[in-house]
């Protein structure tokens, strides 16, 4: 992102900079807020875009203040730099849309950053740091305080992710499922949910294979001779050893009843 | 010769030998090694009940080809007090039986994401957590047998 710091009282914002505001659509931002998984970068692009204005307009505004040309209120600076942001993208040349459009835009990148900030204010408190320190057991407490009935999608994700890192594993079975349940439609928690389920048996029509115990009989007497690389074996005969998996699987004829194990 | 309970019930449909030996050179304690399948290739994983879900080698993982599309990324996964980055996945694991049935699982396997310049000195794990948990099993350290039925809804 080029952001000009330089005082230019002929512009009163630079048409390129921030691009990412320009070529956002809503859609295109509904969709991302709703699967994003890296929610937080997008946040801080967001921010950093709202940041370059405020840079921005900062030396304009004292420029103009300097020159007894200023006529903004500067009692809501936040504000100003929305007010500022919106009046660039409805002037933008550079966009051929509607003024509806751009305003939408707006509206949906404001929701984006309050999301973003409420998620932030949730889950850089307890949550984030109980998982920073792979504490389960403050991680879990943490979350037993949170009412999940009402959550957005989001929350769950990010729920997820965190017990993970916290090692809080149950519990982050147990909330994609919640968030699973409490938002069928989203494809991410489902796909969270279905991989962190508790283990399935599967009816699979597979035979016995008493050839395990011939391979398991190699191990037990030659494993020594191999330390540190992968084998092939099948039926107790040894038909290929070397330093990587792939370099013994590529070396073998058939694949077929092949133990590809690696001997520490 | 598989295990019954009392009444008769079968507690494992399936056994195997397994081999005894550290899972990694620098370990000097002994882990339970057992044949089993992940997906489609024959391979051996440490029974570790400590452990959560099917830690699945990188290089089987790679072998196999998994769908990127679905999975579960994560920035880290805290394994025993190990952060590892990774990737989670639902995979097929079948226990591999010489006497009675397999057992296949659909089971939650994690598999590490390794930089370029970095090895992965571990073997397959099976954890109880998302792995081994609705399974029964037994080992005889007399005959190296492992021995695990599953747990259907009424038994």
């Amino acid at each position: 992102m080029s952001v000009s710091t330089a005082y230019s009282p002929e512009f009163e914002y630079d048409p390129v900079a921030p691009p990412v505001l320009y070529e956002l659509d809503v859609e295109d931002l509904t969709r991302r807020m709703r699967d994003e998984p890296d929610i937080e970068a997008m946040s801080r692009r967001v921010l950093d875009a709202l940041g370059a204005w405020a840079w921005q307009v900062f030396p304009q505004t004292f420029g103009y203040r300097w020159k007894g040309e200023d006529t903004l209120d500067w009692g809501n600076l936040d504000t100003w730099i929305q007010s500022k942001w919106v009046g660039g993208l409805v002037q933008s040349p550079l966009v051929e849309k509607s003024i509806n459009v751009r305003l939408l835009q707006y509206n949906a990148l404001r929701g984006f950053i309050v999301e973003s900030s409420r998620l932030r204010q949730l889950f850089e408190t307890d949550l984030e740091i109980a998982a920073k320190r792979g504490n389960e057991a403050a991680f879990v407490q943490a979350a037993e305080r949170i009412d999940w009935s009402q959550r957005p999608a989001v929350d769950f994700i990010r729920a997820v992710r965190l017990a993970l890192a916290a090692g809080a594993h149950l519990l982050a079975r147990n909330l994609a499922a919640q968030g699973a349940k409490l938002h069928p439609d989203h494809l991410e928690l489902c796909k969270m949910a279905n991989i962190l389920a508790p283990p399935r048996i599967v009816n699979a029509d597979i035979l016995a294979t008493p050839s395990v115990r011939a391979n398991q009989a190699w191990l037990r007497h030659h494993a020594d001779e191999f330390k540190g690389q992968w084998v092939a074996l099948r039926e107790g005969t040894l038909l290929a050893a070397g330093a990587t998996a792939h370099g013994v699987w590529d070396h073998l004829e058939s694949t077929d009843g092949v133990m590809l194990t690696k001997v520490f | 010769m598989l295990l019954k309970f009392e009444d008769g019930r079968q507690f494992a449909q399936g056994a195997c030998s397994f081999v005894y030996r550290p899972a990694t050179e620098r370990e000097t304690k002994h882990r339970i090694f057992v044949p089993v399948q992940i997906e489609s290739i024959q391979t051996e994983a440490v029974v570790d009940t400590g452990g959560v879900y099917l830690v699945c080698h990188p290089e089987i993982a790679d072998l196999l080809r998994l769908d990127l599309a679905d999975k579960v990324g994560t920035d880290e996964l805290n394994i025993r007090g190990r952060k590892i980055p990774g990737s989670l996945y639902r995979l097929y694991l079948t226990l591999l039986a010489e006497e009675g049935k397999p057992l296949t699982l659909e089971v939650s396997a994690f598999v590490p994401r390794l930089e370029p310049y970095e090895t992965w000195d571990l073997p397959s794990f099976m954890g109880l957590t998302g792995c081994l948990e609705w399974i029964r099993f037994a080992v005889d350290p007399i005959t190296d047998m492992f021995y695990f039925g599953a747990i259907y809804e009424g038994s």
